[in-house]
Protein backbone atom coordinates (compact mmCIF):
# COMPACT_ATOMS: atom_id res chain seq x y z
CA UNK A 1 0.00 0.00 0.00
CA UNK A 2 1.30 3.45 -0.90
CA UNK A 3 1.40 5.61 1.86
CA UNK A 4 -0.85 9.41 1.11
CA UNK A 5 2.33 11.11 2.11
CA UNK A 6 4.72 9.25 -0.27
CA UNK A 7 2.61 10.30 -3.09
CA UNK A 8 3.19 14.17 -4.04
CA UNK A 9 0.52 16.15 -6.06
CA UNK A 10 2.85 16.08 -8.62
CA UNK A 11 3.18 12.46 -8.53
CA UNK A 12 -0.33 11.84 -8.46
CA UNK A 13 -1.09 14.69 -11.40
CA UNK A 14 1.22 12.35 -13.14
CA UNK A 15 0.00 8.93 -12.56
CA UNK A 16 -4.15 10.51 -13.54
CA UNK A 17 -2.11 12.10 -17.08
CA UNK A 18 -0.86 8.67 -17.77
CA UNK A 19 -4.40 7.36 -17.19
CA UNK A 20 -6.67 9.96 -18.82
CA UNK A 21 -3.82 10.03 -21.72
CA UNK A 22 -2.94 6.57 -22.05
CA UNK A 23 -5.28 4.37 -20.39
CA UNK A 24 -2.78 2.98 -18.02
CA UNK A 25 -4.90 1.63 -15.59
CA UNK A 26 -2.19 0.36 -13.64
CA UNK A 27 -1.75 4.14 -13.02
CA UNK A 28 -5.12 4.68 -12.14
CA UNK A 29 -4.78 1.56 -9.48
CA UNK A 30 -1.33 2.92 -7.68
CA UNK A 31 -3.51 6.84 -7.69
CA UNK A 32 -6.44 5.04 -6.19
CA UNK A 33 -4.55 3.11 -3.64
CA UNK A 34 -2.54 6.55 -2.52
CA UNK A 35 -5.68 7.69 -1.52
CA UNK A 36 -6.78 4.89 0.28
CA UNK A 37 -6.21 6.20 3.82
CA UNK A 38 -7.68 9.14 3.09
CA UNK A 39 -11.14 8.08 2.57
CA UNK A 40 -11.03 5.05 5.30
CA UNK A 41 -10.28 8.21 7.88
CA UNK A 42 -12.98 9.93 5.77
CA UNK A 43 -15.83 6.71 6.10
CA UNK A 44 -15.42 6.58 9.22
CA UNK A 45 -15.96 9.63 10.69
CA UNK A 46 -19.55 8.49 9.49
CA UNK A 47 -19.23 5.59 11.74
CA UNK A 48 -21.96 5.13 14.08
CA UNK A 49 -24.91 5.55 12.42
CA UNK A 50 -25.96 2.76 11.46
CA UNK A 51 -23.93 1.72 8.90
CA UNK A 52 -21.35 -1.06 8.43
CA UNK A 53 -17.69 0.51 8.12
CA UNK A 54 -17.12 -1.79 5.42
CA UNK A 55 -20.27 -0.49 3.24
CA UNK A 56 -19.45 2.99 4.33
CA UNK A 57 -15.91 2.67 2.95
CA UNK A 58 -17.15 0.70 -0.42
CA UNK A 59 -19.86 4.29 -0.70
CA UNK A 60 -16.26 6.61 -0.42
CA UNK A 61 -14.46 4.28 -2.81
CA UNK A 62 -17.24 5.15 -4.86
CA UNK A 63 -16.69 9.07 -4.62
CA UNK A 64 -12.97 8.46 -4.71
CA UNK A 65 -13.24 7.17 -8.29
CA UNK A 66 -15.56 9.93 -8.96
CA UNK A 67 -13.69 12.84 -8.23
CA UNK A 68 -10.61 10.65 -10.06
CA UNK A 69 -12.69 10.58 -13.25
CA UNK A 70 -13.89 14.16 -12.66
CA UNK A 71 -10.45 16.28 -11.73
CA UNK A 72 -9.94 18.73 -14.57
CA UNK A 73 -6.08 18.19 -14.77
CA UNK A 74 -5.83 21.79 -16.29
CA UNK A 75 -7.13 23.56 -13.26
CA UNK A 76 -5.16 24.83 -10.55
CA UNK A 77 -6.26 22.76 -7.93
CA UNK A 78 -4.82 19.98 -5.75
CA UNK A 79 -6.38 17.14 -6.41
CA UNK A 80 -6.89 15.98 -2.71
CA UNK A 81 -8.72 18.94 -2.18
CA UNK A 82 -10.99 18.28 -5.17
CA UNK A 83 -11.14 14.18 -3.45
CA UNK A 84 -12.41 15.41 0.04
CA UNK A 85 -15.64 16.67 -0.67
CA UNK A 86 -16.19 14.72 -3.09
CA UNK A 87 -16.02 11.78 -1.17
CA UNK A 88 -18.11 13.53 1.93
CA UNK A 89 -20.70 14.40 -0.83
CA UNK A 90 -20.99 10.25 -1.86
CA UNK A 91 -21.31 9.88 1.95
CA UNK A 92 -24.44 12.45 2.32
CA UNK A 93 -25.53 10.85 -0.39
CA UNK A 94 -25.76 7.28 0.66
CA UNK A 95 -27.12 8.43 4.09
CA UNK A 96 -30.17 10.55 2.38
CA UNK A 97 -30.87 7.53 -0.06
CA UNK A 98 -30.91 5.25 2.30
CA UNK A 99 -34.35 5.77 4.76
CA UNK A 100 -36.60 4.05 6.08
CA UNK A 101 -39.78 3.27 3.73
CA UNK A 102 -42.23 3.21 5.94
CA UNK A 103 -42.48 5.29 9.58
CA UNK A 104 -40.74 2.80 12.48
CA UNK A 105 -40.30 3.49 16.25
CA UNK A 106 -36.68 4.48 16.99
CA UNK A 107 -36.32 1.97 19.33
CA UNK A 108 -37.17 -0.23 16.78
CA UNK A 109 -34.64 1.41 14.49
CA UNK A 110 -31.85 1.57 16.82
CA UNK A 111 -32.67 -2.23 18.03
CA UNK A 112 -32.01 -2.93 14.65
CA UNK A 113 -28.71 -1.19 13.79
CA UNK A 114 -27.50 -2.86 17.28
CA UNK A 115 -28.57 -6.01 15.74
CA UNK A 116 -26.49 -5.31 12.68
CA UNK A 117 -24.01 -5.30 14.83
CA UNK A 118 -24.21 -8.01 17.17
CA UNK A 119 -24.84 -10.33 13.99
CA UNK A 120 -21.66 -9.62 12.31
CA UNK A 121 -19.81 -9.77 16.09
CA UNK A 122 -21.68 -13.03 17.36
CA UNK A 123 -21.24 -15.17 13.99
CA UNK A 124 -17.29 -14.07 14.18
CA UNK A 125 -17.33 -15.09 18.04
CA UNK A 126 -19.33 -18.29 17.87
CA UNK A 127 -18.14 -19.58 14.49
CA UNK A 128 -21.77 -19.78 13.32
CA UNK A 129 -25.18 -17.44 13.09
CA UNK A 130 -26.61 -16.65 16.37
CA UNK A 131 -29.73 -17.74 17.42
CA UNK A 132 -32.98 -15.16 18.28
CA UNK A 133 -32.21 -16.10 21.99
CA UNK A 134 -28.58 -15.35 21.81
CA UNK A 135 -29.21 -12.02 20.46
CA UNK A 136 -31.87 -11.22 22.93
CA UNK A 137 -29.50 -11.60 25.59
CA UNK A 138 -26.71 -9.91 24.46
CA UNK A 139 -29.01 -6.90 23.35
CA UNK A 140 -31.09 -7.13 26.64
CA UNK A 141 -33.89 -7.13 24.95
CA UNK A 142 -36.39 -10.00 24.57
CA UNK A 143 -36.98 -12.51 22.12
CA UNK A 144 -39.50 -10.83 20.48
CA UNK A 145 -38.05 -7.85 20.04
CA UNK A 146 -35.46 -9.28 17.93
CA UNK A 147 -37.83 -10.40 15.76
CA UNK A 148 -39.78 -7.57 15.52
CA UNK A 149 -36.62 -5.35 15.02
CA UNK A 150 -35.34 -7.84 12.21
CA UNK A 151 -38.61 -7.66 10.49
CA UNK A 152 -38.66 -3.57 10.63
CA UNK A 153 -35.60 -3.88 9.02
CA UNK A 154 -36.74 -5.03 5.93
CA UNK A 155 -38.36 -1.84 5.69
CA UNK A 156 -34.93 -0.38 5.31
CA UNK A 157 -35.12 1.20 1.74
CA UNK A 158 -31.89 -0.34 0.11
CA UNK A 159 -29.77 1.85 -2.30
CA UNK A 160 -29.31 0.27 -5.49
CA UNK A 161 -25.72 -0.90 -5.38
CA UNK A 162 -26.04 -1.96 -8.90
CA UNK A 163 -27.06 1.94 -9.88
CA UNK A 164 -25.31 3.49 -12.69
CA UNK A 165 -22.97 6.18 -10.91
CA UNK A 166 -24.45 9.62 -11.88
CA UNK A 167 -25.62 10.20 -15.49
CA UNK A 168 -24.09 13.06 -15.93
CA UNK A 169 -20.33 11.99 -14.91
CA UNK A 170 -19.68 10.01 -17.74
CA UNK A 171 -17.96 7.52 -16.27
CA UNK A 172 -20.70 4.29 -16.65
CA UNK A 173 -19.07 3.38 -14.00
CA UNK A 174 -21.09 0.98 -11.42
CA UNK A 175 -20.31 0.43 -7.75
CA UNK A 176 -20.03 -3.38 -8.86
CA UNK A 177 -17.16 -1.90 -10.70
CA UNK A 178 -15.07 -1.86 -7.51
CA UNK A 179 -15.58 -5.01 -6.08
CA UNK A 180 -16.27 -7.42 -8.94
CA UNK A 181 -13.47 -7.15 -11.68
CA UNK A 182 -12.03 -10.37 -10.05
CA UNK A 183 -14.85 -11.96 -10.58
CA UNK A 184 -16.51 -11.21 -13.78
CA UNK A 185 -14.27 -14.21 -15.30
CA UNK A 186 -16.93 -16.48 -13.56
CA UNK A 187 -19.40 -15.20 -16.02
CA UNK A 188 -18.68 -16.66 -18.93
CA UNK A 189 -18.28 -20.23 -17.39
CA UNK A 190 -21.60 -20.06 -15.38
CA UNK A 191 -23.21 -18.65 -18.82
CA UNK A 192 -25.76 -21.57 -19.14
CA UNK A 193 -26.83 -20.22 -15.55
CA UNK A 194 -26.86 -16.63 -16.44
CA UNK A 195 -29.24 -17.36 -19.79
CA UNK A 196 -32.02 -19.40 -17.32
CA UNK A 197 -35.20 -17.39 -17.69
CA UNK A 198 -35.33 -14.80 -15.40
CA UNK A 199 -32.02 -14.30 -14.42
CA UNK A 200 -31.07 -11.88 -17.32
CA UNK A 201 -33.45 -9.33 -15.38
CA UNK A 202 -31.17 -9.56 -12.72
CA UNK A 203 -27.97 -6.82 -13.04
CA UNK A 204 -24.22 -7.66 -12.28
CA UNK A 205 -24.24 -7.56 -8.75
CA UNK A 206 -27.54 -9.40 -7.89
CA UNK A 207 -26.58 -12.06 -10.49
CA UNK A 208 -22.99 -12.54 -8.42
CA UNK A 209 -24.76 -12.66 -5.31
CA UNK A 210 -27.77 -15.20 -6.93
CA UNK A 211 -24.19 -17.20 -8.18
CA UNK A 212 -22.64 -17.01 -5.14
CA UNK A 213 -25.68 -18.15 -3.21
CA UNK A 214 -27.52 -20.73 -5.68
CA UNK A 215 -24.49 -22.07 -7.60
CA UNK A 216 -21.84 -22.00 -5.51
CA UNK A 217 -23.77 -22.72 -2.06
CA UNK A 218 -22.27 -20.18 -0.59
CA UNK A 219 -24.05 -18.69 3.54
CA UNK A 220 -24.68 -15.08 3.47
CA UNK A 221 -21.60 -15.02 5.76
CA UNK A 222 -19.62 -16.28 3.25
CA UNK A 223 -21.02 -14.25 0.92
CA UNK A 224 -20.38 -10.62 2.85
CA UNK A 225 -16.75 -12.22 3.49
CA UNK A 226 -16.16 -12.50 0.06
CA UNK A 227 -17.56 -8.91 -1.46
CA UNK A 228 -17.08 -6.65 1.88
CA UNK A 229 -20.15 -6.32 2.60
CA UNK A 230 -22.22 -6.48 5.80
CA UNK A 231 -24.37 -10.20 5.71
CA UNK A 232 -27.71 -7.83 6.62
CA UNK A 233 -27.17 -6.44 3.73
CA UNK A 234 -26.31 -9.92 1.48
CA UNK A 235 -29.55 -10.93 2.93
CA UNK A 236 -31.64 -7.88 1.32
CA UNK A 237 -29.71 -8.10 -2.06
CA UNK A 238 -30.49 -11.95 -1.78
CA UNK A 239 -34.26 -10.96 -1.57
CA UNK A 240 -34.32 -8.36 -3.74
CA UNK A 241 -32.63 -10.27 -6.24
CA UNK A 242 -35.32 -13.31 -5.77
CA UNK A 243 -38.17 -10.76 -6.05
CA UNK A 244 -37.08 -9.52 -9.48
CA UNK A 245 -36.52 -13.21 -10.78
CA UNK A 246 -39.89 -13.92 -9.51
CA UNK A 247 -41.46 -10.45 -11.60
CA UNK A 248 -39.81 -11.55 -14.62
CA UNK A 249 -40.89 -15.17 -14.58
CA UNK A 250 -44.69 -13.97 -14.27
CA UNK A 251 -43.74 -11.86 -17.10
CA UNK A 252 -46.17 -12.91 -20.21
CA UNK B 1 -43.87 -39.63 17.60
CA UNK B 2 -43.46 -37.58 21.14
CA UNK B 3 -46.03 -34.70 21.03
CA UNK B 4 -43.83 -33.06 23.16
CA UNK B 5 -41.34 -32.80 20.55
CA UNK B 6 -43.57 -31.68 17.60
CA UNK B 7 -44.70 -28.08 17.12
CA UNK B 8 -47.35 -26.84 14.36
CA UNK B 9 -48.42 -23.16 13.79
CA UNK B 10 -50.78 -22.98 10.61
CA UNK B 11 -52.18 -19.43 9.25
CA UNK B 12 -53.95 -18.57 6.56
CA UNK B 13 -53.24 -15.25 4.65
CA UNK B 14 -54.10 -12.95 2.07
CA UNK B 15 -51.10 -13.54 -0.50
CA UNK B 16 -50.74 -9.41 -1.48
CA UNK B 17 -49.57 -7.51 1.00
CA UNK B 18 -49.04 -9.70 4.00
CA UNK B 19 -45.76 -11.62 3.04
CA UNK B 20 -44.21 -9.86 6.90
CA UNK B 21 -47.10 -11.71 8.67
CA UNK B 22 -45.60 -14.94 7.51
CA UNK B 23 -41.79 -13.71 8.16
CA UNK B 24 -42.88 -12.81 11.30
CA UNK B 25 -44.43 -15.99 12.20
CA UNK B 26 -41.61 -17.77 10.69
CA UNK B 27 -39.24 -16.14 12.49
CA UNK B 28 -41.02 -16.64 15.82
CA UNK B 29 -41.18 -20.11 15.31
CA UNK B 30 -37.47 -20.47 14.56
CA UNK B 31 -36.49 -18.70 17.43
CA UNK B 32 -38.29 -21.08 19.46
CA UNK B 33 -36.98 -24.04 17.70
CA UNK B 34 -33.41 -22.33 18.66
CA UNK B 35 -32.23 -21.80 15.18
CA UNK B 36 -29.62 -19.83 13.56
CA UNK B 37 -30.59 -16.17 12.18
CA UNK B 38 -29.37 -17.47 9.17
CA UNK B 39 -31.25 -20.88 9.08
CA UNK B 40 -34.14 -18.21 9.60
CA UNK B 41 -33.62 -15.70 6.97
CA UNK B 42 -33.66 -18.51 4.47
CA UNK B 43 -36.96 -20.10 5.36
CA UNK B 44 -38.16 -16.76 5.28
CA UNK B 45 -36.77 -16.03 1.89
CA UNK B 46 -37.62 -19.76 1.06
CA UNK B 47 -41.59 -19.00 2.19
CA UNK B 48 -41.96 -15.60 0.88
CA UNK B 49 -40.99 -17.27 -2.73
CA UNK B 50 -43.09 -20.31 -2.42
CA UNK B 51 -46.01 -17.67 -1.40
CA UNK B 52 -45.03 -15.47 -4.16
CA UNK B 53 -45.74 -18.81 -6.70
CA UNK B 54 -48.26 -20.76 -5.70
CA UNK B 55 -51.45 -19.48 -7.38
CA UNK B 56 -53.61 -17.71 -4.92
CA UNK B 57 -56.97 -19.60 -4.13
CA UNK B 58 -59.27 -16.61 -3.86
CA UNK B 59 -56.04 -14.44 -2.82
CA UNK B 60 -55.35 -16.65 0.15
CA UNK B 61 -52.95 -19.18 0.69
CA UNK B 62 -52.13 -21.13 3.71
CA UNK B 63 -48.37 -21.51 5.37
CA UNK B 64 -48.11 -24.21 8.04
CA UNK B 65 -44.96 -24.84 9.88
CA UNK B 66 -44.55 -28.21 11.62
CA UNK B 67 -41.09 -29.42 13.39
CA UNK B 68 -40.00 -32.39 15.13
CA UNK B 69 -36.97 -33.85 16.25
CA UNK B 70 -35.65 -34.48 12.68
CA UNK B 71 -37.12 -31.64 10.98
CA UNK B 72 -38.76 -28.23 9.94
CA UNK B 73 -41.32 -29.11 7.48
CA UNK B 74 -42.96 -25.47 5.88
CA UNK B 75 -46.18 -27.02 3.43
CA UNK B 76 -47.38 -23.65 1.22
CA UNK B 77 -50.76 -24.28 -0.27
CA UNK B 78 -52.70 -22.24 -3.02
CA UNK B 79 -54.25 -23.30 -5.83
CA UNK B 80 -53.95 -24.18 -9.53
CA UNK B 81 -51.32 -27.26 -9.93
CA UNK B 82 -50.73 -26.41 -13.32
CA UNK B 83 -49.80 -23.19 -13.32
CA UNK B 84 -47.29 -24.36 -9.85
CA UNK B 85 -46.27 -26.95 -12.37
CA UNK B 86 -45.50 -23.93 -15.28
CA UNK B 87 -43.95 -21.63 -12.13
CA UNK B 88 -41.53 -24.26 -11.31
CA UNK B 89 -40.50 -26.78 -13.69
CA UNK B 90 -38.72 -30.22 -13.60
CA UNK B 91 -35.51 -29.12 -15.51
CA UNK B 92 -32.44 -29.78 -15.04
CA UNK B 93 -31.15 -26.77 -17.23
CA UNK B 94 -29.64 -23.64 -15.91
CA UNK B 95 -30.96 -22.14 -12.01
CA UNK B 96 -34.50 -21.90 -11.59
CA UNK B 97 -36.69 -20.86 -9.12
CA UNK B 98 -36.94 -24.64 -7.88
CA UNK B 99 -33.20 -24.82 -7.06
CA UNK B 100 -33.19 -21.73 -5.56
CA UNK B 101 -35.71 -22.84 -3.16
CA UNK B 102 -33.28 -25.88 -3.02
CA UNK B 103 -30.82 -24.32 -1.66
CA UNK B 104 -32.26 -22.18 0.92
CA UNK B 105 -33.80 -25.84 2.61
CA UNK B 106 -32.96 -29.36 1.99
CA UNK B 107 -36.00 -30.11 0.17
CA UNK B 108 -38.80 -29.58 -1.64
CA UNK B 109 -41.56 -30.89 -3.61
CA UNK B 110 -44.76 -29.85 -5.21
CA UNK B 111 -47.79 -32.14 -4.47
CA UNK B 112 -51.22 -32.28 -4.42
CA UNK B 113 -53.92 -31.55 -7.01
CA UNK B 114 -56.85 -30.01 -5.71
CA UNK B 115 -54.79 -28.22 -3.40
CA UNK B 116 -51.43 -27.76 -4.72
CA UNK B 117 -48.59 -26.93 -2.33
CA UNK B 118 -45.21 -26.43 -2.04
CA UNK B 119 -43.33 -28.11 0.68
CA UNK B 120 -40.40 -27.37 2.26
CA UNK B 121 -38.26 -29.32 4.62
CA UNK B 122 -35.43 -28.54 6.54
CA UNK B 123 -33.60 -31.01 8.95
CA UNK B 124 -32.72 -29.63 11.94
CA UNK B 125 -29.22 -30.42 11.92
CA UNK B 126 -28.56 -28.59 8.98
CA UNK B 127 -30.64 -25.64 10.26
CA UNK B 128 -27.86 -24.14 12.10
CA UNK B 129 -24.86 -23.43 9.37
CA UNK B 130 -21.56 -22.66 10.33
CA UNK B 131 -19.83 -19.68 8.08
CA UNK B 132 -16.64 -21.50 6.35
CA UNK B 133 -17.33 -24.75 7.23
Amino acid sequence: MTSPASVSETDRRALLRAYREKGDVAARDRLIESFIPVVRSIAYRYAGRGEQIDDLEQVASVGLIKAIERFDLDRDVELMTYVFPTVVGELKRHFRDRGWSVTVPRRLKELHYRLSRLIEELTATLGRSPTIAELAEEAGVEEEEVVEALEVGRAYASRSLTRSLDSDDGVGAELIDLIDDEERGYEAAENRELLASGLKALDDRERRIVHLRFVEGLTQSQIAVEIGISQMHVSRLIRRALEKLSEEIDRP
Amino acid sequence: MDEASRNAVSITLPVEGFVNVARLVTAGFGSQLALGFEAIDDLQLAIELALRSVPARDGYASVELLSDDAELTVTVTGSDRKALDRRFPDSDDGLDLLSCLGRLVDSVDIVGDDAPAVVLRKKRETAEVVPGG
